[in-house]
């Protein structure tokens, strides 16, 4: 038999090839940390065009969390304090500050009070539309091109809970962790002091730092009366049990509450705050000069921000294992700093390091395979429905106005194929796993057909594959590639079972295969119950690379 | 752009079986049929599979044209059409009749069940948002039409059933569609256009007056 795939896919390469994706050398940092203070100069430095938006003028820059956090480090460090080792940076968090408002110098384009409106686009060559008041405070349009975006935090980044949140007037005995912060800078040190955290979510690392470290500080400088309200004190970080410790041993008292506090202000003007400690089992009931509400929660900003970008919630690898720590779905798109309320002070510099090497790999060098493999939309076919530029989980793919069809950017593009298997016009292919490919290793028809995922199912298979069974591994990028029309195909050519194997829902590379995969599965088992075949011949099952028993009996079951 | 949803398939057997048919083209639409994922080349090669699967094992050819409702797309259809009992037709109504209207001996079965002319809100959502009633109002209603998105397409105000800018006839999911007119008018500064008082309507611009006919003279073919 002569293979003709390949003469196939060379011919769709040498096309592709015709057309190299545009790669613009320009980034857009949103948001102006400390993190956009280390970022800024090192993309300039590696040549690269830069826009900032800090949000605000510049003048305030350091007044964001990361702002306060860097003067608050050092002004316990220059008043003899000891600095947390979860607190150090290897750079000043002022001098980054100073060097992010010093790149306007260098080049870097600064745009304050801008709105990021829309993003179009894909890696490479976003359109990012922006809103700013001119001086006659009328709405001012422009769009900037970029080759890849950076979320750098605090503009967008955490907020604080504030009295308003618990029904109490906002007084200028309860204050916030940034205000806490600032008081501490001043020199102010309060005759008591309450500080309640994990009120809104459990806090991470960075807040329980910043609470022990302006604990332990005020505790040996005098302030008579120090409370920390927490429901589990996280100590797991370098030097955080340490810290936690000498607090103790500075006289800092630490109480669990159930998530529940209540506030009142003394006619004296104190704060009052009773709770239920659950080591204890009572009700305890303290009056404190000033009161810190030291949760950081995600800022509505932020979020409407991640809406704007078409991103999802969680970035890095909390969203997803296989993104990188500061990736985002949308390839191109990067975010940093944005785990204000779980992050590490150090890990920040590493992360704005991180995306700049990305960005630059990125922008300049796109390797050829990638885009010898992206899905390619055959534009004659196209229908111009956007049911692709809607589902792709990576934001690769953009309606193109000349074409009159959709175009898959070779860059942003990451294989997984969803696009191909909802395409309804099947207009769009993947190299690698064409249509053609696979109608050919349906030929044959054995008792069992697996379309097996090749991040779980074909490397726990490779482990234990079981010799004589009755049956063909049909091996996907994801099973977001599986199409109902070669499941048909397979039950046409006689076999009696099919088995999709693929990832579990949260573990997906490309985040939907999963779900998308068992949606159609569910409306083709429907059809194929109302023709008679049994709707149990077709199933999906989950599982991980590393489940090679599991895979084993799996197929030996069916 | 019209929108359709398929039939449930043992509809569309119970058309076959009733009436013995073995062989039938499964015929798609490229249009928009196709944009809205119901009865494309994809939806095509999907049922087609199904028929040849099911009881009685249909044996089902396959073909999706550019247009179902321009006779010209049919062309070169005709040998195709000659070798089967029947077509399933996978385009809308209008796509449905003119292949019933173009193979006059053969019979023709509706795949789709068409729905609505609407706004496709995302992937795989929907809303209607036009009765196609010729005679727009949406110039003096702020761009939301009072045919369409009041459930009794009442031309004065909206009736009683108004309750919290949502419709007595699901307040859960459906809007006073006369609710939006005022809200929009006002954000357009043009709430004055209320005060007119209008003439009944003429509802014979409608299907009401019978299936219409629209013809451009200056088009038409001499």
């Amino acid at each position: 038999m002569i293979d003709t795939t390949e003469k196939f896919d060379a011919a769709a390469t040498a096309t592709q090839a015709k057309t190299p994706p545009v790669v613009r050398p320009s980034v857009l940092v949103i948001g102006a940390s400390i993190s956009a203070g280390r970022v800024v100069p090192a993309l300039l430095a590696r040549g690269l065009e830069v826009t900032v938006l800090p949000g605000q003028a510049e003048a305030k820059l350091a007044l964001g969390l990361s702002g306060s956090l860097g003067s608050f480090i050092e002004s316990i460090s220059t008043r003899g304090g000891d600095v947390p080792e979860s607190l150090r940076s290897p750079d000043s968090p002022a001098a980054l500050v100073k060097q992010l408002a010093a790149s306007q110098a260098s080049g870097a384009r600064f745009i304050s009070d801008a709105k990021v409106r829309r993003c179009t686009g894909q890696a490479g060559d976003f359109q990012v539309l922006i809103t700013r008041p001119d001086e006659a405070g009328q709405e001012q349009f422009e769009t900037i091109q970029a080759g890849a975006i950076i979320l750098a935090g605090d503009t967008f980044g955490p907020t604080s809970l504030g009295a308003e949140d618990f029904g109490v007037e906002p007084t200028r005995a309860i204050t916030n962790l940034p205000g806490l912060m600032l008081n501490i800078q001043k020199g102010y040190i309060p005759h008591s002091l309450a500080i309640v955290i994990d009120l809104a979510a459990e806090q991470g690392k960075l807040a329980s730092s910043v609470v022990f470290a302006a604990a332990r500080y005020l505790a040996r400088r005098g302030c008579r009366q120090i409370r920390v309200y927490c429901r589990n004190a996280r100590v797991a970080s370098a030097g955080l049990e340490t810290l936690y410790r000498s607090a103790r041993s500075a006289g800092v008292e630490f109480c669990r509450h159930d998530g529940k506090i209540s506030l009142a202000e003394t006619p004296a003007g104190l704060i009052e705050a009773t709770s239920l400690d659950c080591e204890l089992g009572e009700e305890i009931t303290g009056q404190f000069n000033l009161l810190v509400l030291a949760d950081l929660v995600r800022s509505t900003g932020q979020s409407e921000l991640f809406e704007t970008l078409a991103i999802r919630p969680q970035p890095g690898l909390a969203g997803n294992i296989w993104l990188g720590p500061v990736q985002t779905n949308r390839r191109g798109v990067f975010a940093l700093a944005l785990d204000g309320c779980d992050g590490e002070f150090y890990a920040w510099r590493d992360q704005a390091d991180l995306a700049v090497h990305e960005i630059s790999q990125l922008l300049t060098c796109p390797t050829r395979e990638a885009i010898d493999e992206a899905a390619k939309v055959d534009s004659e076919k196209c229908v111009s429905c956007l049911t692709c530029l809607r589902l792709c989980p990576h934001g690769a793919i953009r309606f193109d106005e000349k074409e009159q069809a959709a175009d898959i950017s070779q860059i942003a593009c990451q294989q997984c194929g969803i696009c191909v298997a909802e395409c309804p016009a099947q207009a769009i292919d993947l190299p690698q796993y064409t249509d053609e490919k696979i109608r050919r290793q349906l030929a044959q028809a054995p008792a069992l057909t697996v379309f097996a995922c090749e991040n779980s199912a074909i490397p726990a298979g490779q482990q234990n594959e079981p010799d004589d069974a009755d049956m063909r591994i049909i091996s996907v990028p994801c099973v977001g590639k599986v199409d109902p029309r070669n499941i048909l195909k397979a039950f046409e050519q006689g076999t009696n079972q099919v088995l999709v194997l693929g990832c579990n829902p949260g573990s997906c590379k490309y985040f939907d295969g999963p779900d998308r995969a068992r949606n159609r599965l569910t409306r083709l088992r429907e059809m194929l119950s109302k023709v008679g075949i049994d709707p149990s011949a077709l199933q999906y099952e989950a599982l991980t690379a590393n489940e090679a028993e599991r895979f084993a009996e799996l197929v030996k079951e069916k | 752009m019209i929108v359709a949803t398929q039939k449930p398939i043992e509809e569309i057997q119970g058309f076959l079986k009733a009436r013995g048919h073995r062989k039938v083209l499964v015929l798609g639409c490229g249009t928009c049929v196709s944009v809205c994922n119901a009865g494309g080349e994809r939806e095509v090669a999907t049922l087609a599979s199904l028929l040849r699967l099911g009881p009685g094992a249909v044996d089902s050819l396959e073909k999706t044209i550019e247009r179902g409702c321009d006779k010209e797309f049919y062309e070169g259809l005709d040998e195709l059409v000659a070798g089967c009992d029947a077509i399933v037709s996978m385009a809308c109504g209008v796509g449905v009749q003119l292949a019933a209207r173009i193979y006059a001996s053969k019979p023709v079965y509706p795949a789709l069940n068409t729905q609505i002319m609407g706004i496709n809100e995302g992937a795989g959502v929907w809303s209607e948002a036009c009765l196609g009633c010729g005679d727009c109002q949406l110039g003096t209603h702020g761009g939301v039409c009072p045919v369409t998105m009041c459930s009794k397409s009442l031309s004065n105000g909206p009736c009683g059933g108004s309750q919290d800018g949502m419709c007595e006839v699901d307040q859960e999911n459906i809007e006073c569609g006369w609710a939006n007119i005022v809200e929009r008018l006002e954000a357009i500064g043009q709430l004055d256009l209320l005060d007119e008082p209008t003439a009944p309507r003429d509802w014979s611009k409608t299907h009401d007056g019978g299936p219409r006919k629209i013809v451009r003279e200056d088009l038409a073919e001499l």
